[in-house]
């Protein structure tokens, strides 16, 4: 058990968020690819408090944060896509294209 | 009090400038009341002080050496040019005969342009004939010369443009502008090239200098022959002569000046460069060769010619030929006399031939004939100036054209010859125009033409009695040195002459010969009466280049040069319209692309970490 190994499925997991931010058409898949990478980023926070930060931890109260944050930003993130399924009846991404071109 | 006179004598150009801007008040939106006809008096009162200002300061300045006057014109960067004017009996001469000349033909035109509503126009670029030529023999140096050898190249393109609404007039224009414009250009390279050799462009110093250069013959060469090309033109020389015959569609007093003393203003910048001229005997030979081919084929062309003004304008050439040939055997002083001679009696045949066309409707001389009893003033005009032109004692022109006979059958006999042909052929020229005018049968076009009002007349009569005087008046006032001509040389230039009418008397008067005149040869009569097909000779070549140069330059400027410039305009637009589908509208490729930036980015300013 070391700290490169818990940096390595950190990455992975941030990886696995990224792929499925991009390609998922379904806008809550978006939303929930988004925690993923949260996830990820609260795993590298707190193995760094372990191994670096033993005495202060002041990766875990990032951490704590972190979580905090994306609690409110799915709140939000649910609002928006309630408030564009109520006008367009869709949640699927590629619809999403008022910008084209 | 006299003397003052002489020492203002450069005031003489602005008289005409003057008139030339005061004839601004009549111009065409301001004459309802007054018509434009005071323009032309205020300017014919300006050029009469003029005249009167060059006769008291000629008289002034009989027997005195020159005087030299400088201004200075440019001073920068330890360049120092002077405008230099020269006053001395040369000149002034040359004003008066200017000034007498433009106050005859600005009479005449007051009765030649009677019904014109134009005069205002006319007369100030009549005007500004005059200003230019004044100016031009006043000064001292071949720059300022060039400079208003230019100036009278537009006053004669406006001139000859006078009645601008005919097409002929407007082509005659521009090929005289331009003509003379391919002259001046060369003329100009001379007039630049010369400076660096001599160090001056006033006359003296030129001559002083020449006296002792020593340069490259191959230089001094192509400089004589660049300063020959400018009054090639000027006085309408092979192969540049086309002008002049299409500048005959301007209206008379305009071509009176112009055939009189403005080719002359050339032939005196020609004179005046005969020190440096001399220095290069292949542009003597040039000089030669070219004054011996117009005078030739000028009197033959001048010979087939059917209207009336043409025929004088190739006289005109031939006799500037003259004055070419005179050079080249390095004559000047000859030329001089011969210029002023020339002048008198060209602006003699002119004005009487502008009488006839005036009331006869038609230039065309086979058209016109028997007119000796209706129009004796005239007739005796143009004999007289007829008589004054060809070399015919005791008249002024015989004594310069002799002495330069002695000259050339002293150094080249083959120039004698030319000169004597050239007398008989325009003997035979204005032998043939007068018989045709004048005498034979009444025809129908002249059949109501009574001799022209007094403007037309008066200065008609006058310049007969200058013609008839001149040899007087010359040996007066010390202008020429007199030598005696060889009783040879005498005899062979009045028989050439009396040869040449007669022989036209008697083709045109009698009844001998069938009319109109058949040459034997119909291919050379052709070939004369089409001026040597010299305006084919011109399409063909230097026209045609000219064209084909223009189209091929247009091509590579619409295709290369432009294709150029919109290709890049082009690549622009279609870049623009191609890379417009990479915003493709979806966040999540946005996200992507700031994903990769960014990844790109930290490789970027890693690498040199990792390596």
């Amino acid at each position: 058990m070391q700290l490169t190994y818990v940096l390595i499925l950190a990455a992975l997991l941030f990886c696995i968020g990224i792929y499925g931010l991009v390609t998922s058409r379904n806008a809550v898949r978006v939303l929930m690819s988004i925690e993923l990478l949260l996830n990820a980023v609260n795993l590298n926070l707190i193995g760094f408090a372990n191994y670096l930060d033993g005495q202060q931890i002041k990766g875990q109260v990032f951490a704590v944060f972190v979580i905090t944050v994306a609690a409110a930003e799915a709140a939000v993130g649910l609002a928006i896509i309630l408030a564009i399924y109520r006008n367009r009846q869709t949640v699927d991404m590629e619809k999403f294209n008022l910008l084209k071109w | 009090m006299l003397q003052s006179f002489a020492d203002t004598v450069w005031l003489i150009p602005f008289y005409s400038l003057a008139g030339m801007v005061l004839s601004l008040i009549w111009s065409p939106g301001m004459t309802r009341k007054t018509g434009p006809r005071p323009a032309g008096y205020l300017n014919l009162l300006l050029t009469f002080f003029s005249f009167v200002h060059a006769l008291l300061a000629t008289v002034a300045i009989a027997n005195q050496p020159p005087q030299y006057l400088h201004w200075t014109w440019l001073d920068v960067a330890g360049l120092h040019f002077d405008v230099p004017v020269e006053i001395s009996i040369l000149t002034t001469t040359a004003l008066m005969l200017i000034t007498g000349l433009n106050l005859m033909a600005q009479v005449f035109a007051i009765g030649y342009m009677e019904m014109d509503w134009g005069w205002a126009r006319f007369f100030a670029l009549l005007a500004l004939f005059e200003g230019g030529m004044g100016a031009l023999v006043l000064l001292d140096s071949l720059f300022f010369n060039y400079v208003m050898l230019e100036i009278l190249t537009l006053a004669t393109y406006l001139l000859i443009g006078f009645w601008f609404n005919q097409p002929l007039v407007v082509t005659g224009a521009r090929d005289a502008f331009l003509t003379k414009r391919v002259g001046d250009l060369v003329l100009l390279m001379g007039v630049l090239a010369i400076y660096p050799l001599a160090g001056s462009w006033n006359y003296d110093d030129l001559a002083a200098w020449a006296a002792t250069a020593q340069v490259d013959p191959t230089l001094i060469t192509l400089i004589c022959l660049a300063l020959i090309a400018g009054p090639m033109g000027k006085c309408a020389q092979f192969p540049l002569h086309l002008w002049l015959d299409e500048a005959m569609e301007g209206p008379v007093p305009a071509s009176i000046l112009r055939n009189a003393i403005v080719v002359g203003t050339g032939a005196w910048v020609l004179v005046k460069l005969t020190p440096v001229l001399s220095l290069s005997s292949v542009a003597l030979t040039g000089l030669l060769v070219i004054g011996s081919v117009t005078a030739l084929g000028g009197t033959l062309i001048a010979i087939a010619q059917v209207d009336i003004k043409r025929a004088l304008s190739y006289l005109v050439s031939a006799y500037m030929g003259w004055v070419f040939i005179a050079v080249g055997l390095k004559e000047p002083g000859l030329a001089f006399v011969f210029i002023l001679t020339y002048g008198v009696a060209m602006a003699l045949l002119m004005m009487s031939i502008g009488s006839i066309i005036w009331n006869s409707i038609t230039q065309d001389l086979r058209l016109l004939g028997g007119l000796w009893s209706r129009r004796p003033i005239s007739g005796i005009s143009f004999l007289v100036g007829s008589a004054g032109l060809l070399a015919l004692p005791p008249l002024a022109s015989f004594f310069p054209q002799a002495e330069l006979l002695d000259t050339a059958f002293a150094q080249l006999p083959w120039v004698g010859v030319v000169l004597l042909l050239m007398n008989a052929f325009a003997a035979f020229s204005l032998g043939r125009t007068f018989c045709l005018i004048w005498g034979g049968e009444v025809k129908p076009m002249t059949a109501r033409s009574p001799e022209v009002f007094w403007p037309m007349i008066l200065p008609m009569t006058v310049d007969l009695g200058l013609v008839l005087h001149l040899p007087i008046l010359m040996g007066r006032f010390d202008w020429v040195i007199w030598t005696d001509p060889s009783l040879t040389t005498a005899a062979a230039l009045t028989l050439t002459a009396i040869l040449g009418w007669g022989a036209a008397a008697w083709v045109y008067l009698g009844r001998a010969i069938p009319k109109p005149v058949q040459f034997p040869l119909p291919s050379v009569q052709d070939l004369l009466a089409y001026d040597f097909y010299t305006p084919k000779l011109y399409k063909a070549t230097v026209v045609g280049a000219v064209d084909m140069i223009s189209r091929m330059t247009a091509w590579f400027d619409r295709t290369l040069v432009d294709g150029t410039g919109n290709a890049f305009g082009g690549a622009t637009l279609l870049g623009g319209d191609r890379l417009k589908y990479s915003t493709t509208g979806q966040s999540q490729a946005y996200i992507l692309t700031i994903l990769m930036g960014v990844a790109l980015l930290v490789i970027a300013i890693c690498w040199p970490l990792l390596a």
